[in-house]
């Protein structure tokens, strides 16, 4: 795309050089603007995916007047906001409240350019993309911090802290278990991720959710949902104390930012586990069904492997806003000690647990027996049953962590009088 | 005095239907004819020496021909249960007070079960008889009203832990807070009356916490000043609001709200 | 910016330098904010997420309820109690008028007085589940809010029927109620009773078993009993401190001598026992509704007129009747008197303190409402507690700020 546009300016008249630059800030600039515009199309239709599962939750019918179904309510919504008068008040700091929303909402998009939608159809193919994925994810937090800040508001700086304090508490176990994966798969490429994942064949049975220890899946999920802020973890904007936390002074288009950007999250979120655990673009019956049929056309297969990666997506996108319709909101000092107490220990010890995994996958010499029409070697089945024993152990103390004896308090007082 | 063995009777019968309790029962027949008597003469003139610095008649009168009229109301037997149990021995004694003296015109109210309690220890209430609903009510000088409520609050035979409400009254010559009480123990009902002296109270914070808002209350639409409050400060109106708003002769004063008096 | 330019200097001329300002914030929480259910104004002073002081500031819904009694007859000021207590206005209802029923002595008939006590536990249930729902609003859950109004909306449509509105009923009269139920309305209530224990048994599930919800109300605000009554906390509240004090059982009003039911009481006080203790509260208030529903004097309105229309005499008893003694409410001059009616609201003692003096308007009336005193314990609570803390406590001592500012 970069030559294309450079020599597009070559043909303007542009000396090489700068045509090469300008040309790759234009490239970059389209880039960013077709995924933002795939993002806010993804992001119009989340919210209200969103409000209709929470209406269909609390028995309501949800948005239904504006276009087919409601289908426009959230374009409908976003004029308004784009004409809402952008309020400052004089005590604001300018900068940091104009940055904030820009620092959040950019690198929530850029996320999307890393992500293969298909074996084609990927922004960018880095080498060490995931750790990229990272970078980008926790750089959002700066602008919720800064928003915190620059808005002079004690609500938004309490939230701002908030945010600062449990992004550090979540990015650790998020990025642990996302390293078991790439210690699994020994690449830290997305799309070789997503490869490795699939090379088996087993489809469902192979990938990273369940060969790798649902336990990696189970962390990289809490800690994701926190990631993103979102209920039970919303705590930098929780509305029953802090009114709306770091975005409380943010009208018009700068908070239509922030709300754009926390849904691009959680798309980007829910994306990257239906890569690194869900097998990606791939079918869960091992490659692509289409090819399995035998039609041998790339723009079906194209289609079906964008199909995948969506539909598992929104599945992960309609867990998170069912868990947003059922549980309450923790309290920081919860939060903290779940993520600090818990799950950064699990998910060492889980890290720790793959690694013998990874050793007994390498293994070779040993006899193996057949199975699922393939012959598997005795010791990755004997680690693998193993290891699950183990992570039925865990999950058990996890129970009894969070089970808790609920004594009937209430004693029924007869007549006294 | 031939009057007051007819009255006693029935304040036999009383303290024997309501809750029995040993210790006030012991003392009630010896101790309270020998306080009765000076009480029952103050009935009248106490409270007008405790409002001497202000016209204080017309207060008084306000006050004690109604005690007589409820008396009556609470004669019969209300729809509700509540009044039930003290409305017989009542009865008694508004049928067998009027038969011996017809000319006087109020009979004065015979004291309760917890006047009883308290002259029996020292204190001087003037019993008011029983509200429409069947509480008692008593009026306290201001002076020992603070020791009182500890009494009442602390003696096993009363236990008035809680203070419902703290209710201001403008008799127009004089200001009063209603004290009701309740039993959280016998779940028995008390009323108190105290007449504010140069619109002073003392405080009865100490007694119970709660009072603390509810004389800030008092203190801001009446203007009572109860004396010992650690911050008696306004509570429902604004800090900076002129005068205080349910006294009877109240107008708004305030130039900022002219606007408000047409 | 300096950070030592304000710092004072000793006599010898050193700085006493800080690195770090830790300085206490006060943040002032209302009388605008989504979790104060109203205008309720909370000066809280914080260190860190840790709350060291808490001031409440009300007043500002007063809107001089006392004061008003003062320039209307009681008839005309009637329409306005509604607005005491909106969530639970029978209630005001109830304690204004049995007040001048002591007062001047009138004879309620038995039909009016199980009226009144299905409409007051009805109500009873529909403020019972506004908190719920809005409890757990204030913890952060969105749906149970949505469960809990499908009931009560379902509750105020039977008040609808009954008095023509569904919030300000305006239904009780000194003396009775102003009109006879709907025919066929104690069979739309019975409707109710068969079908509210199920959906209560659903609330419980989502909620009371859910760890999040667990640990931020199990052993989060407790109040000792002692200290209870010295703030002068009534209603569940109290109850879940252990106190075993319910007027309704204790004091017996309207006829509630006549029926059976039990009162929860909780153990430890914290808001988990407050939570529990509502809602079981909500099934008694069910057991007695059925029963008066089963018990009510003349049965359905429709039988009752059948049986007048066929000329049976006892049809007309008094104590079937809407009025005791039918009153002239325009020129009624109440006798002399004063009456304290307190009365076991959804919140605590809800109390009507009336002296009136032989004119038509009271010379005082006092309301006493239960939130006052039970805001006034917030700040012992909420002291050296988190600030997430203040939710879940302030909520769960169920205050409604009409009823504090009158």
């Amino acid at each position: 795309m970069e030559n294309i546009i450079s020599n597009l300016f070559k043909m303007i008249g542009l000396p090489t050089e700068v045509a090469y630059i300008l040309a790759f800030f234009a490239a970059a600039g389209l880039l960013f603007f077709v995924l933002s515009l795939v993002g806010q199309v993804a992001v119009v239709f989340m919210v209200l995916m969103e409000r209709k599962i929470l209406a269909w939750i609390t028995q309501r019918k949800g948005p239904n007047r504006v276009g087919p179904w409601g289908l426009l309510q959230t374009v409908a919504d976003g004029v308004k906001l784009l004409f809402k008068e952008d309020i400052m008040m004089p005590h604001q700091d300018k900068l940091l409240f104009t940055l904030a929303p820009v620092l959040f909402f950019a690198p929530t998009f850029v996320i999307y350019a890393l992500i293969p939608f298909t074996d084609q159809l990927l922004g960018i193919n880095l080498g060490l993309g995931l750790l990229f994925v990272f970078a980008l994810s926790s750089l959002g937090v700066v602008g919720m911090v800064l928003a915190g800040w620059g808005s002079n508001n004690k609500y938004s700086l309490l939230g701002g802290m908030r945010s600062a304090s449990q992004a550090i508490s979540y990015e650790i176990p998020l990025v642990l278990s996302a390293l078991a994966v790439a210690l699994a798969a020994g690449s830290l490429n997305i799309r070789e991720i997503v490869e490795t994942q699939n090379a088996g064949g087993f489809g469902l049975f192979s990938w990273y959710a369940i060969s790798l220890l649902p336990l990696t899946f189970v962390i990289f999920w809490i800690s994701s949902i926190a990631e993103v802020n979102r209920i039970p973890f919303d705590l930098p904007e929780a509305e029953s104390e802090l009114v709306s936390g770091y975005n409380t002074e943010y009208s018009g288009m700068k908070f239509a930012l922030f709300f754009l950007a926390e849904y691009a999250s959680l798309f980007g979120m829910s994306a990257l586990m239906a890569v690194l655990f869900f097998g990606g673009y791939y079918s869960p019956f091992g490659g692509l069904i289409t090819q399995n049929l035998g039609i041998d056309i790339p723009v079906v297969h194209q289609l079906e492997m964008a199909t995948w990666i969506i539909t598992k997506t929104y599945i992960f996108i309609a867990l998170a806003m069912l868990i947003r319709g059922t549980l309450p909101r923790l309290k920081p000092d919860q939060l903290m000690g779940f993520s600090w107490k818990f799950l950064i220990p699990l998910s060492l010890v889980n890290l720790f647990m793959v690694a013998i995994l990874k050793m007994a996958w390498l293994q070779e010499n040993i006899p193996t027996i057949p199975l699922f029409g393939r012959e598997i070697s005795v010791c990755y089945l004997g680690t693998y049953a193993a290891l699950f024993l183990l992570l039925i152990a865990t999950l058990a103390g996890f129970g009894s962590i969070f089970k808790r004896k609920v004594v009937p308090h209430i004693q029924l007082q007869q007549r006294t009088v | 005095m031939s009057s007051e063995n007819e009255i006693d009777k029935p304040q036999e019968q009383q303290s024997e239907t309501v809750t029995p309790e040993p210790k006030a029962e012991e003392q009630q027949p010896i101790e309270p004819k020998e306080v009765k008597e000076p009480v029952s003469a103050e009935a009248g003139e106490a409270p007008e020496e405790a409002v001497a610095e202000k016209p204080a008649k017309p207060a008084r009168k306000a006050v004690t021909p109604k005690a007589s009229a409820e008396e009556g109301a609470a004669a019969e037997p209300s729809a509700d249960g509540e009044a039930k149990p003290k409305a017989k021995p009542a009865a008694a004694a508004a049928k067998a007070a009027p038969a011996k003296k017809e000319e006087v015109p109020p009979p004065p109210p015979e004291p309760g079960r917890y006047a009883q309690l308290l002259m029996a220890n020292g204190f001087k209430p003037v019993p008011l008889g029983n509200d429409a609903g069947g509480i008692e009510m008593i009026e306290l000088n201001p002076s020992e009203l603070r020791e009182a409520c500890q009494f009442l609050r602390d003696s096993d035979a009363s236990r008035f832990d809680l203070l419902v409400s703290i209710a201001g009254v403008d008799w127009k010559t004089s200001l009063q807070a209603v004290y009701h009480l309740y039993s959280t123990a016998t779940y028995q009902k008390l009323a108190i009356k105290a007449t504010a002296v140069d619109d002073k109270l003392p405080s009865v914070e100490s007694v119970w916490i709660t009072a603390d808002w509810h004389e800030r209350e008092t203190y801001d639409l009446f203007g009572i000043i109860f004396e010992g409050h650690h911050k008696l400060e306004r509570i429902l109106m604004p800090a900076d609001w002129i005068g205080h708003p349910m006294r009877k002769d109240y107008k708004v004063e305030d130039p900022r709200l002219v606007w408000n008096e047409r | 910016m300096s950070t030592t330019a304000n710092f004072p200097t000793t006599s010898q001329g050193v700085f006493l330098e800080k690195d770090i300002d830790t300085n206490d914030m006060v943040v002032n929480i209302g009388p605008q904010h989504p979790s104060t259910h109203g205008v309720l104004r909370l000066i809280t002073t914080l260190d860190g997420e840790l709350v060291k002081e808490i001031e409440p500031v009300i007043g500002y819904l007063h809107r001089s309820k006392e004061k008003m009694a003062e320039s209307r007859s009681l008839f005309q000021y009637q329409p306005t109690i509604d607005r005491v207590e909106y969530l639970s206005s029978f209630f005001d209802h109830y304690a204004f008028v049995a007040a001048l029923e002591k007062i001047a002595d009138l004879h309620v008939p038995k039909r009016v007085q199980y009226i009144r006590m299905i409409t007051m536990e009805l109500n009873r249930i529909t403020s019972h589940l506004l908190w719920f729902g809005t409890y757990l609003l204030d913890l952060g859950a969105t749906s149970p809010m949505f469960y809990a109004f499908r009931e009560r909306e379902k509750i105020l449509s039977l008040f609808e029927d009954l008095t023509g509105a569904r919030m300000m009923y305006n239904y009780y009269r000194f003396g009775g109620v102003v009109a006879d139920m709907p025919e066929g309305w104690l069979d739309k209530v019975r409707a109710f009773l068969d079908e509210a224990p199920k959906r209560f048994d659903e609330y419980e599930a989502i909620v009371s078993k859910n760890p999040i919800f667990l640990d931020r109300t199990m052993g989060i605000g407790i109040i000792q009993p002692e200290v209870a009554i010295q703030y002068g906390v009534t209603g569940p509240t109290l109850r879940a401190s252990g106190v075993n004090l319910d007027q309704r059982k204790a004091n017996p009003y309207c006829c509630y001598d006549e029926v059976e039911f039990d009162v929860p009481l909780g153990t430890k006080g914290d808001c988990y026992d407050r939570f529990v203790v509502r809602m079981q509260e909500m099934r008694e208030s069910l057991k007695i509704i059925r029963q008066a529903v089963d018990n009510m004097p003349g049965g359905d309105t429709a039988d009752l007129n059948k049986r007048r229309e066929s000329g049976d005499e006892t049809a007309n008893d008094v104590e079937l009747q809407t009025y005791g003694k039918k009153i002239n409410l325009i020129t009624y001059k109440p006798p002399k008197g004063e009456a304290m009616v307190t009365v076991e609201s959804p919140r605590g003692f809800l109390g009507c303190y009336m002296i009136t003096d032989g004119t038509p308007k009271a010379y005082r009336i006092k309301w006493r409402g239960a939130s006052f005193s039970n805001l006034s314990i917030l700040p012992e609570l909420m002291r050296g507690r988190l600030f997430p803390d203040l939710m879940s406590i302030f909520g769960s001592i169920d205050v409604i700020l009409p009823e504090v500012d009158r």
